[in-house]
């Protein structure tokens, strides 16, 4: 039953990563350009699936707080920070790319929103990636590398080749 | 609050589902970011909100002159 359970946990990540790289990345890119006809064929790339890809993050929490709420709980406090940084990343671009399209004037508030949310969320998963292949620290199974600890060398180097990766990736499936 | 000090009432004890080394000021300023994103996104909802109100439904619009925007899946 738990090799299941993890087998759908690894699942639901690697299609969340995935796909919602996709999102993410193009959100990125989105500053490479300044016309908005290129921006306006960015955003229709994606705008029929990104609801969808994101809707892995939400499987993956569901997995992991119904099925290992240990590793839930341990895991969440562990990455206090990050997670939260990337949720606020994530709420900033999912409402700028719908408050888009009915703001006229203040489309480049809109792209910047989406532009930063999109590296925010990116980089902290990068970074939580990191974390998890090196060792964290517990002490009697409580993690004890305090509020920053998520951020050394190389949780941050993971965090900006993943964000790499995901711009590259967004690229290569145009 | 009528379920202190109970997390899961009767389960799960608020003290022993706090995470270990998160401080008050810490949990306070995830708290106010949270605040502070959500009141930039309202203000922001309501403002286009008033404009589509004060601008009313135009014979354009029913006519689809208004170039289409791009397509979300709606929510």
């Amino acid at each position: 039953m738990v090799m299941f359970l993890v087998s759908l946990l690894a699942i639901s990540v690697l299609l969340y990563l995935l796909l919602d790289g996709f999102d993410l990345g193009v959100g990125m890119l989105l500053g490479t350009t300044n016309s908005e006809d290129n921006r306006r064929t960015m955003l229709n790339t994606i705008g029929l699936v990104w609801d969808g890809n994101e809707t892995w993050l939400v499987v993956t929490g569901l997995i992991l707080c119904g099925a290992l709420p240990i590793v839930y709980a341990t895991l969440l406090s562990a990455f206090y920070v990050p997670v939260i940084v990337m949720l606020l990343g994530l709420i900033l671009r999912g409402v700028s790319f719908e408050f888009r399209n009915k703001s006229p004037h203040t489309h480049w508030l809109c792209d910047l929103c989406f532009a930063i949310g999109s590296l925010a969320a990116n980089f902290m998963q990068g970074v939580m990636v990191g974390l998890l292949l090196e060792d964290l620290k517990f002490i009697d199974g409580k993690y004890s590398g305090g509020l920053f600890g998520s951020f050394n060398d190389f949780s941050v180097l993971c965090g900006v080749s993943y964000t790499t990766t995901t711009i590259g990736l967004s690229k290569w499936s145009r | 609050v009528g379920r202190q000090p109970w997390t899961v009432y009767g389960v799960l004890r608020t003290a022993d589902s706090m995470t270990p080394f998160l401080t008050a000021p810490a949990a306070l300023s995830s708290l106010i970011l949270f605040c502070a994103v959500y009141v930039f996104i309202f203000s922001f909802g309501t403002y286009y909100i008033y404009r589509l109100l004060r601008d009313g439904p135009s014979v354009a619009d029913q006519k689809s002159v208004v170039a289409p925007g791009y397509i979300t899946a709606g929510e």
